[in-house]
């Protein structure tokens, strides 16, 4: 009963832990300082996209336009960055704003046509790509100054990623602002019942748009972390981030009826899906076959998922009937 | 006589860990006869019902079929013997025709017959006795006509045995008359019946055998005419109760609530006012526009003209953020769908409503929340293991508590109640009860409104009858009936038909 217990809450570190050992005993160059510091810089940008989805479909919604939010906030951070007038922290601090409009733009959207966010940002999405590749007129930008570079390249102390540090600190705002504070709860209760929350007396089309905005800025800080990382700046800079940042959120246990999510399951599962493809392509496996076992992964997981709610549900119900 | 036992339980029990569902329950249901199944939720009627729809298995005992014994029912073997369930929640694909929704799960071939469907549909309302154009889409029915549909399918299918879990629950007492016809009909074709309802009234109407279920065991099985309602009640809660409704004592000249003139989508030119302490009652039948006129003065949908005063002051309503801001309370009739978050703790659910404020500068107030949730759980007696279970597994009353609960925590003196005590169990509608006279004791002020003519009779101190939307009638809580509620809305009716013939 214990262990089942155990396995139920821990599944997901569990299955990461087992990963680690499997790559380690199968590869020689997996377990090594320099790989898993690759893999950490390598999707530290996807956690930190993967947190602002979350927080937008924790509120019952979905956005599948976060691919080219990000392809937008490289493309225009690109542009500017050509300018070397314009200083490094100002240009960072438009791409968030931008991240933010993007992100209000959707909310909008999603509240005056009344629809459901997964009809309204795939719309945007189409704009959004639209605008990214009319602005760049087909070119690529590069070389960008190091002070902008170093978000995605520099090493502290000589170990220690700039990205990562990114990444664990938007995780640790992503669930203080989700766990801690009252306006989290009013993001989960959207995502619960909308119209419950509503009687309840919240403004539920604030909320409804704040988890755009505020998911916006997540993605821009992605997006130019990976800018800078890759040094480039294009429209399809991030073209299957949203495939990996939703399959992330449904191996993190979001429900796509929201209301539930527990944002560090959806970091480690970020890191699981990271540290697959790594290792399958150490083990000298096509990208293709990492997409067979990703797709298998994530549906066992979903399965999994099911299995225990349903258990944990009847648990529950005879709790209740025997305090009855 | 055994040849007029279509089906005979033999000491079923079923068994969850920690709860005997059912516990050694031996019943015969006779062909032709109304059985009514009675007792508090929880007492096993449900658990009942799935043994023989299949959707449970029993621990022990037989299910004898006309002769036949099964030790256990399959969803699609009950269903071949004839065994029909209407539930509460109905099961019908809006999006389908009522021809396609009877003849549903019957395939014959690759193509539709609309025209055989059409006739199927045609026969069964005949037979019934009802108008119906099975062409229409369920979607666009009204709940009563949809039970009629479910019905009519049962029918279809060669139904020998029909149960009918709380069928009126969403009915006019015109609706209830119309059913209870078509029920009579099918007995006389050789159709039994189990009917499940927590009305009193109806119970002694339509059945002819009552059998009182208690904590999952049988406690009595009588015949209708050779027992009363109140040794009725006293069977299925153990304990000296009666729907009484308790005495109260705040008595105020200032107004509560005043309404001028109010008009919105569903409610036209209402005037009306509810004094402090007082519990007014709104009366009518479904569709008199009394839930679309709480949920106006609540703020959920917007008035069009007129005027709302609260405690004399003029306001201004325009969401439910701004009733609560104003005092107002709302418990809403759909409870799973806008009163709770099935899905979160008692303890969120109580607490969404003040969230913000229990949490300065933006930071969860854990400790603040904790005391309020254990202040209104030790308040309003709600029965929980802890206070972070899910909502979704508690029962009616205990969910409708944490509804009030919600309401109470914003400091409401204005609380509107919608239906309270639909679907709740025996003692849970007493405690809600106690709980609105307290309330009103303490210079509150309630809204009732309820389908139960015994509740809204013996809550209210003064009724408004409401009909097509407009206030037809105000009548004093002594001086209410049944009868004078109809009759004010049948005038109602009649003069509105009269003005109608007078325009063309």
């Amino acid at each position: 009963m214990v262990v089942k217990k155990i396995i139920n809450k821990f599944y997901l570190p569990i299955i990461l832990v087992l990963a680690i050992i499997f790559f380690a005993i199968t590869t020689d160059a997996f377990f090594s300082v320099h790989n898993l510091t690759n893999i950490f810089v390598q999707n530290s940008y996807l956690v930190v996209a993967t947190m602002g989805i979350a927080i937008v479909m924790i509120a019952g919604g979905a956005d599948l336009s976060v691919s080219w939010q990000m392809g937008l906030v490289s493309v225009i951070c690109g542009m500017l960055l050509q300018n070397n007038a314009i200083p490094v922290p100002l240009i960072i601090f438009i791409g968030i704003l931008l991240g933010g409009s993007l992100g209000l733009f959707n909310g909008l959207i999603t509240i005056k046509l009344k629809v459901h966010p997964m009809v309204a940002t795939l719309a945007t999405m189409t704009i959004f790509q639209g605008i990214a590749y009319v602005l760049c007129g087909g070119s690529t930008f590069f070389n960008f100054p190091d002070s902008f570079k170093a978000i995605g390249q520099k090493y502290l102390f000589g170990w220690l990623p700039m990205s990562v540090i990114i990444m664990f600190v938007m995780y640790a705002i992503a669930y203080v602002i989700l766990k801690k504070m009252y306006f989290g709860r009013h993001i989960y209760s959207l995502g619960g019942n909308e119209e419950a929350a509503r009687m309840a007396g919240l403004n539920t089309k604030f909320i409804r748009v704040a988890s755009f905005v505020l998911s916006g800025v997540f993605i821009a800080i992605a997006a130019m972390v990976l800018t800078a990382r890759t040094g480039t700046a294009s429209p399809g800079i991030a073209s299957d981030a949203v495939f990996i940042c939703i399959s992330a959120c449904v191996l993190g246990g979001i429900s796509f009826n929201g209301g539930e999510g527990n944002i560090t399951n959806m970091f480690i599962s970020v890191m699981l899906l990271g540290i697959i493809s790594n290792g399958m392509q150490l083990m000298g496996l096509s990208i293709y076959s990492q997409y067979i076992m990703k797709g298998t992964i994530l549906a066992l997981a979903i399965a999994f998922d099911n299995y225990q709610k349903k258990s944990h549900q009847i648990e529950l119900a005879n709790q209740a009937k025997t305090a009855r | 006589m055994t040849d007029n036992i279509l089906l005979s339980l033999q000491g079923l029990t079923k068994r969850y860990p920690g709860v005997v569902a059912n516990n050694n329950i031996s019943l015969d249901i006779f062909k032709g006869e109304v059985h009514t199944l009675i007792g508090e939720n929880g007492a096993g009627k449900s658990t009942l019902i799935k043994a023989l729809s299949g959707a449970v298995i029993p621990d022990e005992g037989t299910i004898c079929w006309e002769g036949k014994e099964f030790s256990h029912m399959t969803p699609k073997g009950s269903k071949e013997l004839g065994i029909e369930i209407v539930y509460q929640e109905l099961c019908l694909v809006e999006a389908l025709s009522i021809a396609e929704n009877i003849c549903l799960g019957e395939v014959d071939g690759v193509f539709v017959d609309y025209k055989s469907q059409i006739k199927i549909a045609d026969n069964v309302f005949r037979e019934m006795g009802i108008k119906i154009d099975p062409r229409k889409k369920v979607g666009d029915l009204t709940t009563a006509k949809q039970q009629l549909v479910e019905i009519a399918k049962a029918i279809s299918k060669g139904v020998k045995l029909l149960v009918l879990d709380e069928p009126t629950a969403p009915l006019t007492s015109e609706e209830i008359d119309n059913l209870f016809l078509i029920i009579e009909k099918l007995k006389k074709q050789g159709v039994s019946i189990i009917y499940i309802s927590h009305r009193m009234d109806e119970v002694f109407r339509v059945s002819d055998r009552i059998t009182v279920l208690r904590d999952g065991e049988v406690v009595k099985t009588l015949n209708a005419n050779e027992v009363e309602r109140e040794s009725l009640i006293k069977l299925m809660v153990d304990r000296d109760l009666k729907e009484t409704f308790p005495e109260r004592t705040y008595q105020s000249d200032e107004n509560m609530l005043e309404i001028k003139n109010l008009t919105g989508n569903s409610n036209y030119d209402i005037n009306l006012y509810v004094k402090k302490g007082e519990i007014v009652g709104l009366g009518g039948l479904l569709g008199a526009g009394r839930t679309e006129l709480a949920r106006m003065i609540y703020g959920v949908d917007l008035k069009k003209s007129g005027q709302v005063f609260i405690e004399g002051k003029e306001v201004n309503i325009t969401s439910p953020r701004s009733g609560i801001a104003h005092h107002i309370g709302f418990i809403p009739e759909d409870r799973k769908h806008q009163g709770v978050l099935l899905t979160f703790g008692i303890d969120w659910n109580i607490t969404i409503s003040i969230l913000k404020k229990l949490s300065p500068k933006g930071f969860m107030g854990f400790k603040k929340m904790s005391n309020v949730v254990e202040e209104y759980i030790s308040k309003l007696l709600i029965a929980a293991p802890a206070p972070d279970v899910r909502v979704e597994c508690l029962s009616g009353g205990n969910q409708q508590k944490v509804v009030i609960a919600k309401a109470l925590t914003t400091e409401s003196k204005l609380i509107i109640f919608d239906e309270p005590t639909r679907g709740i169990d025996v003692g849970a509608k007493q405690e809600i009860y106690r709980l609105m006279a307290d309330l009103v004791n303490e210079g509150k002020s309630i809204l009732l409104i309820s389908s139960d003519m015994e509740e809204l009779l013996g809550m209210s101190d003064r009724i408004y009858v409401l009909a097509d939307g407009c206030i037809a009638g105000e009548i004093d809580g002594k001086e209410a009936s049944q009868v004078k509620i109809m009759h004010i809305i049948s005038d109602a009716m009649e003069k509105k038909s009269k003005l109608r013939k007078e325009a063309v």
